[in-house]
């Protein structure tokens, strides 16, 4: 029996480690095996993923497939993306790679050996319904939307008011759950790139083909990580950020979010507050009420900003209505169903709308987890164009662990001083005489 | 016995896939340089731990420029928590350390370089004969890998 039960604890986490790593690549393997796919290789190697982390390589299709003529003109032979509007609904025109494909197109191999015309093709039938993507409510604004909601609760005798004593105990660590990854078209894995496009106004439109040209083809990624700039609020629904992976902290008058591995993200919502901020802020400003036991909260005042990697920017009109909902299992909590609908009239043709589950993985009592705060520290420059890691010899670069405040004092007020002698410490340095064959 | 079971399942469930914070567009993947040094400072920074070190050159001694001061080089892991959870720490890789890594180069040619695969680590006190690395002397200790 005890065998067994290890052998499930076992299975169980080697299928967690599976849905972890690779589910964008089993996604599309699945897909180009089914598809015919002309000309189709193995996927290649992994490439030196286990020193840094990354993402499972997608399989690579040289040409095609099969049924699928290519564009005389497209992305990867463009000399203008702009003059090619008209193809930018084809999927064609991006070879039917998705985002994430496209922003991964260098860095996983696939741009081919004669870039960027040799870029390979993914898998054409993959994609998620754009009617999917779109909100299924009537409501043509979050305001509207909020105060539908908040009618509605109020007609049940609500909003629920807490007290400390009846609050839900919602505390805890949470992750997400591997089994929406299907749906998660904001992390670009999923859809095909005129999917995305098509819930986009023209503007916005012109602004993600930008980003997928100098991605894909001017291999020049800008992501927010590699600057240190802020992650900004869409973010929150990336894939990479894990920003769904957080430390939920709640009492009367707030729940708190906390997240983040490249930045933090700290969302708070306010129950039965009003937005007051005039300004825009990276992470906006949320309000929420209670509806018996589900949070509903309302974003604005949210600076637009981009969520990179070969998708979209949005714009400081972005809104959000929001719902979080408990899950129970034999009387326990075991996660929170969430539901986000947004809301940009400058960026989107309609609202657009996202399901996920956060899973309560462990109590905030939990004697090992901690929120490791990061503090964003970069010495990564555009050089000619293109992010570049800078070393001590640049001017730029900055000994970030090596007291900078001190160096820059030794580099302008201190030349040509008289001072103690700062070495390699002297264990290194007795190894390299011993190296050296002098000792 | 039970709590074992708990945590084998917790760790799954806590399981996040280690995301890169930059596209490594920069660094030439299509080579993969084998190196050897003598570690002068580990950084455990939370998005890239990185590791600073004098490079041996072919003939095992330490690499100098021409006033005989000794070139340094840097590579870059995964994030601090990541790479501690193989082993690799600031005090199981104190200055001084000798070991061995696999990296591609930045593709300007700068001593940088994105680490690839597991790192050998010499035992205190030994080193690798000339033109071999940590992985050949006896006592070695792979770390984030099971083969170098």
């Amino acid at each position: 029996m005890r065998v067994r039960i290890i052998y499930f604890a076992l299975l169980l986490l080697f299928l967690a480690l599976l849905s972890a790593i690779v589910p964008q690549r089993s996604k599309a393997q699945g897909a180009g095996g089914g598809g015919g796919q002309r000309g189709a290789q193995p996927a290649q190697q992994g490439q030196g993923q286990q020193g840094r982390g990354g993402r499972a390589n997608t399989p690579t299709f040289p040409g095609p497939p099969a049924g699928m003529e290519a564009l005389p003109i497209d992305l990867f032979k463009s000399k203008n993306f702009y003059q090619d509007k008209a193809l930018w609904s084809d999927k064609r025109y991006f070879r039917c790679n998705t985002p994430r494909q496209i922003t991964d197109i260098w860095t996983s191999g696939r741009i081919g050996t004669n870039p960027p015309t040799s870029a390979s093709w993914g898998d054409c039938n993959q994609d998620y319904p754009r009617e999917k993507i779109l909100s299924p409510y009537p409501y043509k604004t979050a305001k509207e939307h909020y105060e539908a909601w908040m009618a509605e609760a109020k007609k049940a005798g609500g909003p629920t008011m807490y007290t400390r004593q009846t609050l839900p105990e919602w505390d805890g660590w949470y992750s997400r759950d591997g089994s929406y990854s299907d749906s998660q078209w904001t992390w670009g894995t999923i859809n095909q790139a005129p999917t995305v496009l098509s819930v986009l106004t023209p503007e916005y439109q012109k602004r993600m083909v930008q980003m997928n040209y100098h991605e894909g083809v001017s291999n020049s990624p800008q992501w927010n990580a590699s600057f240190c700039y802020p992650e900004g609020f869409m973010r929150w629904w990336s894939q990479a950020s894990a920003a769904g992976n957080f430390q939920l902290t709640m009492n009367v008058s707030q729940v708190q979010f906390l997240s983040g591995i490249a930045a933090n993200f700290l969302r708070q919502v306010l129950i039965g507050r009003e937005h007051v901020q005039k300004v825009p802020q990276w992470y906006g400003e949320t309000v929420g009420f209670w509806n018996g036991t589900t949070l509903v909260t309302w974003t604005a005042n949210v600076q637009g900003w981009t969520i990179s990697h070969s998708m979209f920017e949005y714009s400081d009109k972005l809104e959000t209505i929001e719902t979080f909902a408990p899950v129970y299992n034999n009387g326990a909590l075991v996660g929170l169903e969430h539901e986000a609908i947004f809301y940009d009239p400058d960026a989107f043709v309609a609202p657009l709308h996202l399901t996920m589950r956060f899973n309560r993985v462990a109590a905030l009592d939990n004697p090992a987890r901690r929120y490791t705060y990061i503090e964003c520290l970069s010495n990564l420059r555009n050089v000619n164009g293109r992010p570049n890691q800078l070393t001590a010899s640049d001017p730029r670069f900055v000994d970030y662990y090596g007291r900078p405040w001190a160096q820059n004092w030794e580099k302008y007020f201190e030349v040509g001083w008289d001072k103690p002698a700062e070495d390699l410490p002297a264990n290194v340095l007795d190894i390299l005489d011993r190296l050296d064959g002098k000792k | 016995m039970k709590k074992a079971i708990f945590t084998i399942i917790s760790s799954a469930l806590f399981i996040t896939p280690a995301m890169s914070h930059h596209s490594f567009a920069m660094y030439d993947q299509t080579k993969t340089v084998t190196m050897t040094g003598v570690l002068t400072r580990y950084v455990a920074q939370a998005n890239h731990a990185e590791i600073h070190f004098v490079p041996l050159g072919p003939d095992g001694k330490p690499m100098r420029d021409s006033a005989g001061k000794p070139i340094t080089w840097g590579v870059e892991m995964a994030g601090a928590a990541a790479v501690a959870a193989q082993g690799i720490t600031v005090a199981t890789f104190p200055a001084g350390t000798v070991f061995s890594v696999k990296l591609n180069p930045l593709r300007d040619g700068s001593n940088f370089g994105s680490r690839t695969g597991a790192i050998a680590k010499c035992p205190t006190g030994k080193f690798p004969t000339a033109g071999k690395h940590c992985d050949s002397v006896e006592g070695n200790t792979l770390l984030g890998g099971d083969a170098f």
